[in-house]
């Protein structure tokens, strides 16, 4: 019972300070909440465009040319190999076929009918199980190196650009997120040195009397610990919100592309409220460390 | 209970404020530090209270080496004692009733017992009906006497005053002296340090008296 209560006097006096200047608490709460929520929102967007990028990637074919002139022989030979290169469903299209489909949707199909010579390569569309974007780039740099074929294409190209441009924001969104970490344990640094020069005549009085290093920090790092929760909670909040009516709105247009922002769920929205309460701990901690070795008596 | 053997008090920047005193104050025991200011009773007041490191020598409190404590341990010691200060050191951001309650909060009292002890410490020292006063809307003699309350609310064996009447008129001063008396013969070994020879007079206590930081004979 007295454990609990030397606690919550500790813990309803760092309320009670938080409460006396409501403003500045609230703008500091507000500043730390908008601080972290536009990187960890950036992070949960870039992981839906990453989602989006692999889906791409999934769907993607290659289409493998061989020079219209190769015999029946080479075309065999071409098979057997990408047989043996490549796991998934492999179709080939011959040069007659491709014509024939060429003349079916194309309006130059009265041009195509006059050709002396068929201009088409032979064509495999290789389409992959379970490759990766990586795996897929090697598979059409082998291929590209064999005599008889003429082209690779590879329609996922940009996918894989696009899953290499959001990997590298995602680094950077890391980097932010570390800046504005350390800025956050400087933030809260600075408010519990200005707490305990404001109480050094209670830190005082406190240590005459009795007070042990752990009664006298203890104010401090719950303070630390009030503002980092309700700084980490004003986050997600945010973070809600924006994912709530923003992506509300702009899923009509993400829809067609196959853009799909999952619903943030309970691990992905409490990664702000632990960053946030860590990091403030860790300031108040390292903070009342160094300032109540200070006030020695 | 109180000793002291060779005590000395060196400031950074060469002034010499304790120079070799050995004192021995005894269980039960009220005594007064005397001397002009400067003499150094503050000093050796907060030498045996722990507030400040000697240069030299060492102070012992009921066989206990403040020298061999580890900075963990002092707290624990120094709840041992009851400080009255002239400037009573008192928190102008809480209520009288806080002000006495802090050091029964910090030794882990539980709530029921932080409210019957800082009332009966209140009671002794006439501040009862003011417990929820600021102590800045007090007087002078009672901001002194709420600093006394603090200091006894915790029972201490040893009560360590230093120029605790300093501010005050002679009315105030004689209920003040009183009081110290009163704790004195319930057992608390009582140590006052003063410049005020009319705060000693008649009480038959012990007078220790100090000049330029050393022992008078």
């Amino acid at each position: 019972m007295n454990w609990f209560y030397l606690r919550f006097s500790a813990f309803s006096d760092s309320v009670f300070r938080l409460l006396k200047q409501p403003i500045t608490s609230i703008l500091h709460i507000l500043g730390m909440g908008i601080a972290l929520s536009i990187p960890m929102g950036c992070y949960m967007l870039l992981d839906g465009a990453d989602q989006f990028s692999r889906k791409l990637n999934n769907t993607s074919q290659l289409n493998v040319f061989i020079t219209a002139d190769s015999s029946d022989e080479t075309i065999k030979i071409a098979e057997k190999q990408l047989t043996e290169l490549f796991e998934g469903e492999i179709n080939f299209i011959d040069q007659d076929e491709g014509l024939k489909e060429l003349s079916k949707n194309s309006e130059f199909s009265d041009l195509i009918k006059n050709l002396d010579t068929n201009p088409i390569p032979h064509l495999f569309v290789l389409t992959p199980q379970d490759n990766s974007a990586e795996k897929l780039t090697d598979i059409a740099r082998t291929i590209e190196s064999w005599s008889f074929v003429e082209e690779v294409s590879f329609d996922a190209q940009w996918a894989v650009k696009l899953e290499s441009f959001i990997n590298l924001s995602k680094i950077l969104v890391m980097l932010v997120v570390l800046l504005i970490g350390l800025g956050f344990v400087a933030t809260i640094f600075t408010t519990i040195q200005l707490q305990i020069t404001i109480r050094k005549d209670e830190i005082e009085v406190a240590r005459l009397v009795g007070a042990t290093g752990r009664f006298i920090r203890r104010p401090f790092l719950y303070y630390g610990f009030i503002q980092g929760l309700l700084g980490g909670l004003c986050a997600v909040l945010i973070i809600f919100l924006g994912l709530k009516f923003g992506l509300t709105a702009m899923q009509p247009m993400l829809e067609p592309l196959g853009f799909v922002i999952l619903a943030p769920n309970l691990i992905t929205l409490s990664s702000p409220l632990v960053l946030s309460i860590g990091l403030s701990l860790l300031g108040a901690w390292l903070s009342s460390n160094n300032h109540l070795k200070k006030i020695d008596c | 209970m109180i000793e002291t053997e060779n005590l000395s008090k060196r400031y950074p920047g060469g002034h010499q404020a304790l120079k070799d005193v050995s004192i021995s104050i005894q269980e039960g025991e009220m005594v007064f530090l005397t001397g002009h200011s400067g003499a150094g009773k503050s000093t050796l007041m907060k030498l045996i209270g722990g507030i400040e490191k000697a240069t030299n020598g060492s102070v012992t409190i009921n066989g206990t080496k403040l020298s061999s404590l580890n900075r963990s341990a002092l707290p624990y010691l120094r709840r041992n004692f009851g400080f009255v200060f002239q400037d009573h050191k008192l928190l102008i951001d809480r209520s009288v009733f806080h002000n006495v309650a802090l050091p029964l909060l910090i030794s882990g009292f539980s709530k029921s017992e932080i409210m019957t002890r800082v009332r009966a410490a209140l009671d002794k020292v006439g501040l009862l009906e003011k417990e929820s006063f600021n102590p800045l809307t007090l007087s002078g003699g009672e901001q002194q006497r709420l600093c006394i309350a603090r200091a006894v609310v915790n029972k201490p064996a040893i009560l360590l005053a230093d120029e605790p009447t300093g501010n005050l008129d002679p009315g105030y001063a004689a209920d003040i002296v009183a009081m110290f008396r009163a704790f004195n013969r319930v057992g608390v070994t009582v140590v006052i340090a003063t410049h005020d020879p009319a705060m000693i007079q008649g009480l038959g206590a012990r007078i220790i008296e100090l000049k330029q930081g050393e022992l008078q004979a």
